[in-house]
């Protein structure tokens, strides 16, 4: 049936170096709609922002920073053989990421009961102008890619915990936890964006 | 079920379910919720005819038609069997990687239905469905064009009108871009001497989920069409009727394509060249391809975001662009505060630097025939092939030139004037490589070389239009006229179109074994080309004389009755021509004569093995010793093959997973 | 309101887990060339190095590799304060971006080890 062996897509180092460079790819490319995201909060805001309470959005970004930090340590800790550190930090880091997420739906945009109906945005709503606009779509694009993120690092923990990756072969834990560190990097320009930076003004309910 | 063998059918099995599913997903929670079906209860489905039918009864439920839109998509990847391997890595098992058909005991035909990982039934996947696109996309203009054909005609009520001109603008597109990845994918991997793509199962992914992307925009057409015209600019395209989201959502999923394919353009071309293949090595159509997959790779993300943020405007009535105004599909619901300037310089971010993905790969082609066909070396390789990056670079900052009088800040048109009057400095390179190479060689005047020549022709039409419109003082007359569809026609004609078909007609038979009708392809070269100048300058010249974009119907009194015609005449001349050649090469060639392994004494990698080529291209490594495109200097040679495989083969593949 | 709640929590929910789900279970049914061969699979595992000198190197490194993280937690706690006290006090954009761009900068160097790119050496 094969008409013939492909030495190169089969040899790990070969794809290991291609996947990762492939990878990095992907994130220049995705630099470009968060950016793009970015742009359009300054193009809509300028120099304001939308008045929110301060604290939660900090509580969550610490718990972001800390699941990268968990999440390198879970990274170093298979490629130094050490599956115990490995599993459990990966574990750390998905719930750790499982709160930030949960945090945004449910502090964030505040889902409340309000007779017997769901509503959303205790704080702010989408339909408020260009600040419910522009707080929604980049918090949301951001939960996106932390939602997919806390599945991938629940696959690879999966997969450890049955026995899968060795520290010379571990390219999915590395993908994994590069591909989380960017969604912490991304969080890293939205956060001052959403949270700090300009004046804030009411956003007229 | 034999059918279900096929990956196209399952796909589509798969998508119809993901749609139901994800319709019913939302509604159901609709009414879990105590709400009812339609957002909108003053809207109902007109009974009158099937067309009015399927126009009116979807809109009351756009939420749900986005969402079930998205599920197709899904459905039809999970159907067609583009992400099996990635599950069952998400699974811990390993998928060995395996060249031929993956499928055992199915007929070789099958393979293009299915999944299939190698590059060059990918790249014929590509060059097909884009042909169909093409052919989907003329139909549509030739409809239209008999409305324009004389004034104040009833033939195309406005409202399809709208639809089909905004139809035929995106589906072009959608098709152009398939056709260059038919290019890259197929040519890109033989031209450097490497046996597949950096990614082939991504590689078939980006291909397959092409498919519901252009499912999805062909069949808005039907669920209300849509009146913005390829640019889809709100706050007209808030308004619009519900065909606008499964246009967008169809050109979300194609662009996706674009940035996986282009993706693995870039990692293929960086680490997959064979021994001795320095980047000035390289053929100038690889150089093409990687920076027209740059433009791919980044700019792609923007369309995408523009039209995501007018999608949840919609639904959800998020206000980034529209300064205020009623939500028109449900009652009492207002946005507002946003900027519509702001969706124009999101969306022209992508789509000025995509108009030289359009390109670029075109124009390597030609730099790629010249010297095949006039035995003569590339004149000014190295400019070539930097020009083709200064090109994809400057078009990042050039975008605003569509803009002028857009209302946005004044202070930014000067700039954006000169740094669009920068673009021609490397264009010309291009001109002048020409010339100089074709400049005292002894040329075959081959069906490819026509139309590389034609290309060549119709390109400076396009090119000397260009600065006139990126002038600021001229384009604030000429904007928004028919001088506009003259430019941008005879840019892709002479940037994609001429060079596409150059390259079927020069790798056809390489690809088949079999060689083309040369006289029914000179045929198809002097119906198109004249008809084609005849075209061009009949739109500029009605745009000149007051004939406005995007109408469906102009006045007497503008006199250009007799222009209108000749375009239309011409345009039916372009569209019987491509069936010539469409027969020549699908049908007729079957019983056609042998083509040897290198019809053209090309000194390309890829010719230096039989033709059809085998599974493996390249069974023993090539190794290039010298320059690409010395023709005619005695005693050079570009590549030579080792003598045994260099890499003993592996036994057991592991991939992905750990 | 209620397109919020679809939109943003059954969407990512559904499309994330459902899915995933539900994709798995169809894989099984998938042509292709879906049965692995586990002998191959056993003999790929099996051509892993034996682990000899390098491998105590390796576990050697590991104290090293954690501290790495330990400051980098450290340096990010520092450079988080100073983006609040930057905003709060200062109320200095420029300043706050040269925070941001620290920040991603040891995130870029550290945790995503940004040299592997081009360095080919396999490390991990
Ligand atoms: C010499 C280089 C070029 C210059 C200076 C140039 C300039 C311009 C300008 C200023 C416009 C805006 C006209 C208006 O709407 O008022 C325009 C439109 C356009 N150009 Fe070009 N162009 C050049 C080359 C190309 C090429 C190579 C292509 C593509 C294949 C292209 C495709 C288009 C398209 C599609 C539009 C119409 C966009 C729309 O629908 O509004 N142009 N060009
Ligand atoms: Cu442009």
């Amino acid at each position: 049936m094969a008409a013939g062996t492909d030495t190169l897509h089969d040899s790990y180092q070969w794809q290991t170096r291609t996947n990762r460079l492939g990878f990095w790819l992907f994130f220049l490319s995705e630099v470009f709609i968060f950016g793009g995201l970015l742009v359009a909060r300054f193009f809509l805001w300028g120099g304001t922002r939308p008045d929110l309470p301060q604290i939660p959005p900090l509580l969550l970004t610490v718990a972001l920073l800390l699941s990268s930090f968990f999440m390198f340590r879970a990274e170093m800790a298979i490629a130094t053989d050490d599956r115990k550190t490995f599993t459990r930090s990966l574990l750390l880091t998905a719930v750790l990421g499982s709160i930030f997420f949960l945090g945004v739906m449910f502090v964030e945009w505040g889902f409340t009961v309000e007779n017997g109906q769901l509503v959303l945005g205790n704080h702010i709503k989408p339909t408020d102008g260009v600040y419910g606009a522009v707080f929604y779509g980049m918090t949301g694009l951001h939960a996106l890619h932390v939602i997919s993120g806390v599945i991938g690092i629940l696959l690879v923990w999966n997969l450890g915990r049955k026995g899968h990756f060795s520290a010379e072969r571990h390219w999915g834990v590395e993908a994994t936890a590069i591909y989380w560190h960017y969604v912490d990097l991304v969080w890293v320009f939205f956060y001052p964006a959403l949270y700090l930076i300009g004046t804030a003004v009411g956003h007229g309910h | 079920m034999r059918v279900l063998k096929l990956g196209l059918v399952r796909g589509l099995l798969g998508g119809i379910m993901g749609w139901l599913f994800g319709f019913a997903l939302v509604i159901g929670a609709r009414l879990a919720l105590g709400l009812p079906a339609k957002w909108n209860p003053n809207l109902v489905a007109d009974t009158s005819t099937v067309w009015r039918f399927l126009a009116t009864a979807f809109a009351p439920y756009e939420p749900a038609m986005v969402v079930g839109a998205i599920f197709f998509a899904i459905g039809f990847m999970i159907g067609v069997g583009a992400v099996t391997d990635w599950l069952k890595w998400a699974r811990g098992i390993e998928t060995p990687f395996h060249h031929g058909a993956r499928i055992p005991g199915t007929p070789e035909w099958a393979r293009y239905f299915n999944v299939d990982y190698s590059h060059k039934v990918i790249g014929v996947q590509y060059g097909i469905t884009g042909i169909l696109l093409l052919g989907v996309g003329g139909t549509l203009a030739m409809i239209f064009r008999l409305q324009l054909a004389q004034p104040e005609l009833n033939f195309v009520q406005p409202d399809a009108f709208n639809t089909m001109i905004s139809a035929h603008g995106m589906i072009m597109i959608g098709a152009i871009l398939l056709g260059v990845g038919a290019m890259s994918n197929y040519l890109v991997p033989l031209m450097i001497g490497a046996n597949d793509m950096a990614f082939p199962r991504l590689n078939a992914f980006a291909f397959w989920i092409n498919v519901p992307g252009a499912l999805l925009l062909s069949s808005a057409m039907f669920i209300g069409g849509w009146n913005t015209g390829w640019t889809g600019y709100p706050p007209l395209s808030s308004q619009a009727p519900l065909g606008v989201q499964y246009f967008f959502l169809g050109v979300f999923f194609i662009g996706l394509s674009s940035i996986l394919g282009s993706l693995n353009v870039i990692v293929t071309t960086i680490t997959m060249r064979s021994p001795g293949m320095s980047l000035f090595r390289m053929p100038i159509f690889v150089w093409a391809a990687f920076a027209t997959s740059i433009i791919q790779l980044t700019a792609t993300q923007l369309i995408g975001l523009s039209f995501l943020m007018v999608l949840m405007q919609r639904i959800m009535g998020m206000g980034f662009f529209d300064p205020g105004g009623p939500v028109w599909y449900e009652v009492d619901k207002w946005v507002g505060g946003g900027n519509p300037i702001l969706f124009q310089h999101l969306f022209w971010f992508y789509s000025h630097p995509a108009v030289y993905v359009f390109i670029l790969p075109g124009l390597g082609i030609i730099s790629e025939l010249l010297p095949v066909f006039s035995r003569k070396p590339l004149f000014g390789y190295k400019w070539v092939a930097m020009s083709s990056m200064a090109i994809a670079l400057v078009g990042f900052l050039v975008w605003a030139h569509h803009m002028f009088v857009s209302g946005m800040s004044n202070f930014l048109r000067v700039p954006f004037m000169m740094s669009t009057l920068l673009v021609a400095v490397p264009t010309g390179v291009k001109f002048f490589s020409w010339l100089g190479t074709l400049w005292g060689g002894r040329i075959e005047y081959k069906t490819p070389m026509l139309f590389a020549l034609g290309a060549i022709s119709v390109f400076l039409i396009g090119g000397l239009t260009g600065p006139p419109l990126g002038t600021v003082a001229t384009d604030m007359n000429l904007t928004d006229t028919y001088f506009v569809v003259g430019h941008f026609h005879a840019t892709m004609f002479g940037g994609f179109v001429f060079p596409f078909f150059a390259a079927l007609y020069y790798w056809f038979p390489k690809a088949t074994g079999r060689m083309y009708n040369e006289r029914l392809g000179q045929l198809h070269f002097w119906l198109m080309t004249p008809a084609f100048w005849v075209m061009s300058l009949g739109q500029i010249f009605v745009g000149t004389h007051g004939m406005r974009r995007r109408i469906a119907s102009y006045e007497f009194e503008l006199g250009i009755g007799d222009a209108q015609m000749m375009v239309t005449i011409a345009g039916f001349v372009i569209f019987t021509s491509v069936l010539i050649m469409l027969a020549n090469l699908f049908v007729l060639s079957w019983r056609a004569q042998r083509a040897g392994a290198n019809p053209w004494r090309s000194r390309g990698l890829e010719w230096q093995v039989p033709s059809p080529m085998p599974e493996m291209t390249y069974a023993t490594t090539p190794i290039v010793v010298g320059e690409p495109y010395d023709y005619g200097k005695p005693g050079s040679t570009y590549v030579q093959f080792a003598p045994a495989p260099l890499a003993p083969a592996l036994g057991a593949g592991v991939t992905g997973g750990d | 309101m209620e397109n919020l709640f679809l939109i943003f929590i059954l969407l990512p929910v559904v499309v994330g887990g459902g899915v995933l789900v539900g994709a798995w279970l169809l894989t099984r049914i998938m042509p292709g060339d879906g049965k692995v061969d586990s002998a191959k699979v056993a003999a790929a595992k099996a051509a892993v190095p034996a682990r000899g000198p390098e491998y105590v190197e390796l576990t050697a490194n590991r104290k090293k590799a954690y501290r790495v993280g330990y400051v980098m937690l450290l340096v990010l706690a520092v450079l988080t304060v100073a983006e609040i006290a930057v905003s709060l006090g200062l109320n200095s954009v420029a300043l706050l971006f040269i925070v941001n761009i620290l920040e991603a900068a040891a995130i870029l160097v550290v945790f995503m080890h940004i040299k592997s790119v081009w360095t080919s050496k396999e490390t991990h």
